[in-house]
């Protein structure tokens, strides 16, 4: 049948549309459209919108199917071209407590994509969280090489790269700090958010500037049919969506926000456990975030969408007393807005237009006084340090579905960045001089253009094959780099797929960071004459089975990776360094070093995502090496993060329509670290000879042996919830308690040295050194309310 | 005799001030900005929880062997060969020095008293073609010979080994072969006013031409020789005498956040080098003695004899070991630690060369 199908291909015809969900409209990106017994098929695109071009036939059964949504069949007679929009109906959407056993056929086996992650949103919310903090980052953390740094973090270390090497994307927009509250938590609220897709090789070359992945988020458009609410009350923050139309059929809106009110609720315990105390001391921390989105529908040819999000944090430290005051803080936080427009030019020819701005500020404050006896200024410090990275770009894609077995996707990219990496200025008595430098704005410009073909030349061959052309302007350096991509997946056998790929990356803009944690000082830095872009090459071969009962997915990789490069702080360096070396001024340039890494490893990974029972199990056996002739006297070395062994268990059971329970558990091995292990006198030439007598001086230094040579302790940890659903008149509401750290271990968070008394054997009093492991976050029970209408 | 040491620990105070100029200034900011985030989450319930924080148990620490450790720079202008041979401790278990040793804490720093020499190793210094055997100096406490017997050439690879019986350390290093003039100097006396105090001070800068189409490294030191009395006071008669000596003070650098003592000429090749400023209190010291309780002021006060303006043109290992001293002070616990710079193979430390030239400002 194929074969003939095939041979008339002299008279096709197109159908095309868009799929949107049921009641709210909302556009459904990644629903799998394809023609019952053929080859024939296709994947809607991030608008919802498909297109297949296939012989003429008096009927053909089209299925449109997608995860958490129930499979809808359309008989067509297929004689001429045909433009067909279709409505889904989301599982949750139904009355009877049908937890659909029949699974979806988003068969991976059937993608020429590998190296891809896609957590359904629903999914995301049933999975145990810390302090019932729904955490989108956190949770693909939870998948096979995809790993956390420090405890708590959602930082994510993509296949041996850092957080810093994450293309992380928020409807067109680039974040370029996702991180709340250090780190511990990411920017994004999941209540805003339609689809979350990680990439973390065979990147299609529609992606570009990041070597390790690039993570898609797009915000819901908010609902067309009527008002619509969602919120929660945890016990950190509270978060509120509301979305519905503005002009009814025609355009809606989304608004979301949230806050913590830790700052709030400490503040009465901090201020009585002073009462007594000289000093008061204020210290307080928030942070809050707004979503917002209007879309606007001119007809079936064209629509607008304005989208954008806000979000601040402020850590502060006040402090008054009768011999001091002070007043310190940290302040940062992203803004983008992204306005797009969609055309359709016929029925093979989607195209959208972005204009994107996006804007991240950083400061620090600290004025510190200090006072004589009667109450007037001794003296006084200050401190304004201010960094920012500001970025306007526009990007325009096509999606050209010529004929069946291709979709072409071709487009640009230009986004300016300007750079201001550090401000600083200091005055006061503390200081010997007032400094005051501000380094000039650096301008920059980042540009891709781009074409791809997913192909299918033959039934059990596709492959999507492409090249990207990136380049990067700097004041007088204008680097072009040809970026390949390929990614193929034949079938061998039913539902059974070998793939491989190949990719090519580029990033221009670097991210130096000292400290592993998501600290607001990390400090974002472009490619300039003198620091080279980070590239990298990544091949990955896997094989792919889909099986039927039990309707699992299981997935088999292997990486290696090469970075060139890379960058890292010289020993000792940090953001703050005021050491310029060899320069006139403070530069950024002098603090940093450059090397390459390589990293390997192979990821297994089994998936339910439907059914009473789903959830995942992955595991990752992975290497990760580095190299800096700067660092470690040139000789290679593990870096933090390097984990040889990486388990995730993720289990959700629906027990009723009521009652869902769920748990996670995780192993990692230690993170690679330097530790003291013996000490000396290092003797700098000092030696002098007043009155005839050497005077040599040695400073107590540590010696670490090779770098990062002391593995910390495995990290492994167990978190459950149970959620209880009930449907009310008006709304649903939900009680989610949750427990973080079930087990109560005791994970390293960071290590120390320190002395303790001890008693020899003798019994004299001794001092004796020991390591202290630090451990962050014990057994956590946390309870929430959410809701929804 | 113990007026005269009393005098004496008035040096050894002021001394590490020189070796610890190129400290960074930042201390507050840089403490707030690291610890901030860390201080808020303890305070935010995690302090109370003391099970936090565990000891880890000694049988999962590293166990390390003692190493030796070796310092020497060596240099053409240098009247003797002085080689300092210790060892590490380790750091875990007791914590026990060996007998003799004590801590002095100045300026913030531990510093180890230079009681911690090894006296039994066998010191070799080569130039490839002749040896010399460097005799231990139990007064000075390191191994050292008189240039004389052994002189240190510029342009000369020289090589050391130390061993002591058990372990065997070796180094090398090359003399740089130019001696890099002062080309410019400014000396100005100032009265610094300061929050307690308030004296005249020298301030120095001074520059040099980079010497083309080379991979140099720098050091610059500067002191003011000074002559003073020293009282002694004859316990049976009471009487005090004054003797004249010669004392060197050394000028501390400020200013160092952009101009370190220690300078390389990469991507500065052929250009004119500054020092940073250097500062020190003009020698107004009156070396006191007891008298039944009351201080005897000597007669004559302190005499400059010169000020000495020093240019080292060092090898990198000189360059590379002292810089990463300087950065292994800091201790934020999330960084990566600097390690300290060794070229000593089978053991820890730095032997390094240099090629001085000096400009002495008479007064």
């Amino acid at each position: 049948m194929c074969l003939s199908l095939w041979g008339a291909a002299q008279n096709m015809v197109t159908i095309s549309g868009f799929v949107k969900e049921m009641g709210s409209q909302e556009q459904l990106p990644g629903v799998n459209v394809y023609v019952t017994g053929t080859a024939y098929g296709v994947v809607t695109n991030t608008y919802g919108f498909y297109s297949l071009t296939l012989p003429a036939r008096d009927s053909i059964q089209l299925v449109y199917s997608y995860v958490g949504y129930q499979k809808t069949v359309r008989n067509l007679s297929l004689t001429e071209n045909i433009q067909l929009n279709v409505l889904l109906t989301s599982v949750n959407q139904l009355e009877e407590v049908t937890i659909s056993a029949r699974r979806q056929d988003d068969y991976i086996s059937r993608s020429a994509q590998m190296s891809q992650v896609e957590i359904p949103i629903q999914q995301i919310k049933k999975i145990p969280a810390f302090f019932g903090e729904k955490d989108v980052l956190k949770v693909l953390q939870l998948m096979p090489g995809v790993q956390k740094g420090t405890e708590g973090q959602t930082g994510l270390y993509v296949r041996g790269g850092g957080p810093d090497q994450n293309l992380i994307i928020l409807d067109d927009a680039v974040v370029y700090n996702a991180n709340h509250l250090f780190g511990f938590f990411s920017i994004f609220n999941s209540d805003a958010l339609k689809s979350v897709e990680l990439t973390k090789g065979g990147f299609p070359a529609r992606y570009g500037g990041r070597l390790s992945s690039v993570l898609d988020m797009n915000m819901k458009e908010g609902s067309k049919d009527k008002l619509h609410g969602e919120g929660g009350i945890g016990l950190i923050s509270s978060r509120l969506t509301l979305e519905g139309p503005l002009v009814k059929g025609k355009s809606s809106f989304l608004v979301s926000g949230r806050r913590t009110y830790i700052d709030v609720l400490a503040a009465p315990l901090i201020a009585s456990q002073q009462k007594n105390e000289e000093n008061k001391v204020k210290p307080g921390y928030y942070f809050y975030d707004l979503n917002a989105k209007v879309n606007y529908d001119l007809g079936q040819n064209d629509k607008l969408y304005l989208s954008g999000y806000f979000g601040r944090d402020r850590f502060y430290v006040n402090e008054a007393g009768p011999d001091t005051d002070s007043q310190n803080g940290l302040n940062w936080g992203n803004t983008t807005a992204t306005l797009r427009w969609n055309h359709l030019f016929g029925q093979k020819l989607f195209a959208n237009t972005s204009v994107i701005a996006s804007n991240f500020v950083f400061g620090i404050n600290s004025d510190i006084k200090n006072k004589n006896a009667d109450g007037s200024v001794a003296d006084e410090f200050s401190l304004r340090y201010d960094s920012r990275i500001r970025d306007y770009g526009i990007k325009t894609d096509f999606d050209y579905y010529p004929a069946s077995g291709h979709a072409i996707k071709f487009g640009a990219q230009m986004t300016f960045h300007q750079f201001v990496p550090s401000a600083i200025a200091l005055k006061g008595s503390f200081v010997n001089q007032t400094i005051e430098r501000s380094v000039d704005p650096v301008n920059t410009v980042e540009s891709g253009l781009y074409v791809e073909d997913t192909w299918q030349p033959f039934n059990a061959l596709k492959m999507n094959v492409g090249l990207r052309l990136s380049s990067f302007k700097t004041e007088t350096k204008n680097y072009i780099r040809p970026e390949p991509r390929f990614s193929a997946a034949l079938r061998l056998a039913q539902d059974f797929s070998l793939k491989a790929s190949y990719a090519r990356m580029n990033q221009y803009v670097h991210l130096l960071s000292n400290t592993g944690l998501g600290l607001p000082t990390d400090l974002w830095v472009p490619t300039t004459d003198r620091v080279a872009p980070q590239q990298s090459q990544q091949v990955a071969v896997g094989l792919a089975k889909d099986l039927e009962k039990p309707a699992l997915t299981l997935t088999l990789e292997g990486y290696y990776k090469n970075m060139d490069n890379i960058l890292n702080y010289k020993e000792g360096a940090s953001f703050l360094s005021l050491a310029g070396e060899n320069a006139n001024e403070l530069s950024w340039e002098d603090n940093i070093t450059a090397g390459r890494g390589w990293s390997y490893g192979t990821e297994f990974l089994i998936h339910k995502k439907t059914g009473r029972f789903s959830g995942w199990v992955g595991y990752t056996l992975s290497w990760t090496k580095w190299q800096f002739p700067e660092l470690n006297f040139g000789e290679i070395f593990y870096p933090r993060y390097d984990r040889r062994n990486d388990i995730s268990v993720v289990g959700i059971y629906e027990i009723s329509k009521r009652v869902t329970l769920s748990g996670t558990w995780v192993y990692g091995t230690g993170n690679a670290l330097t530790v003291p292990m013996s000490q000396f006198n290092a003797y700098q030439d000092n030696a002098t000879t007043p009155q005839n007598q050497l005077n040599w001086f040695g400073v107590v230094v540590n010696e670490h042996g090779p770098k990062n040579s002391f593995r910390a302790e495995p990290y492994h940890r167990l978190d459950l919830a149970v959620q209880f659903h009930k449907k009310m008149k008006r709304h649903e509401r939900t009680w989610e308690i949750g427990i973080y750290n079930a087990y109560n271990r005791r994970n390293p968070f960071f290590y120390n040295l320190d002395s303790e008394p001890t008693v020899d054997s003798q019994g004299k009093p001794r001092t004796r050194m020991v390591l202290k492991r630090y451990s962050l976050f014990p057994f956590l029970p946390s309870v929430s309310y959410n809701f929804k209408f | 005799m113990k007026p005269v040491l009393k005098a004496n620990f008035t040096y050894t105070q002021k001394l590490p001030a020189s070796g610890e100029a190129a400290r960074p200034r930042l201390r507050l900011p840089r403490l707030f900005m690291s610890y901030g985030p860390v201080v808020f989450l303890l305070l935010t319930g995690l302090s109370s929880c003391e099970t936090l924080v565990n000891t880890v148990p000694e049988s999962k620490l590293p166990r390390m062997e003692s190493q030796l450790t070796v310092f020497s720079f060596v240099s053409p202008q240098d009247t003797v060969i002085r080689v300092k041979v210790s060892q590490t401790v380790p750091l875990f278990g007791e914590y026990t020095f060996s007998p003799g040793t004590s801590l002095v804490v100045a300026d913030g720093d531990t510093i180890l008293s230079n009681i911690d020499s090894f006296t039994t190793a066998t010191v070799v210094i080569s130039d490839g073609v002749s040896s010399a055997t460097l005799p231990y100096n139990s007064r000075e406490q390191v191994y050292a010979l008189p240039a004389r017997q052994f002189p240190i050439k510029a342009g000369t690879t020289y090589s050391l080994t130390v061993t002591d019986g058990k372990r065997s350390a070796q180094a090398s290093c090359t003399v740089p072969p130019e001696q890099v003039p002062i080309k410019e100097y400014t000396l100005d006396t100032a009265l610094v006013t300061g929050l307690s105090r308030r004296d005249t001070s020298l301030i120095l800068s001074f520059t040099w031409n980079d010497l083309a189409g080379k991979e140099n490294y720098y050091r610059v030191k500067a002191f003011e020789l000074f002559e003073y009395s020293v009282v002694k006071i004859d316990t049976i008669t009471q009487a005090t005498k004054e003797a004249r000596t010669l004392g060197r003070s050394y000028f501390r650098w400020v200013g160092t956040s952009s101009r370190n003592v220690f300078q390389n000429d990469t991507n500065l090749d052929g250009t004119l080098f500054s020092s940073p400023q250097g500062r020190k209190p003009k020698e107004g010291l009156q070396y006191l003695a007891s008298l039944t309780g009351g201080p005897v002021k000597p007669e004559r006060g302190p005499e400059n004899k010169g000020t000495f303006l020093l240019l080292l043109n060092t090898d990198s290992h000189y360059y590379r070991f002292h810089r990463s001293v300087q950065q292994a002070g800091e201790d934020n616990p999330f960084a990566e630690p600097a390690l300290v710079y060794t070229n000593v193979k089978g053991g820890l430390g730095v032997f390094a060369a240099y090629n001085q030239s000096v400009q002495v400002i008479k007064p």
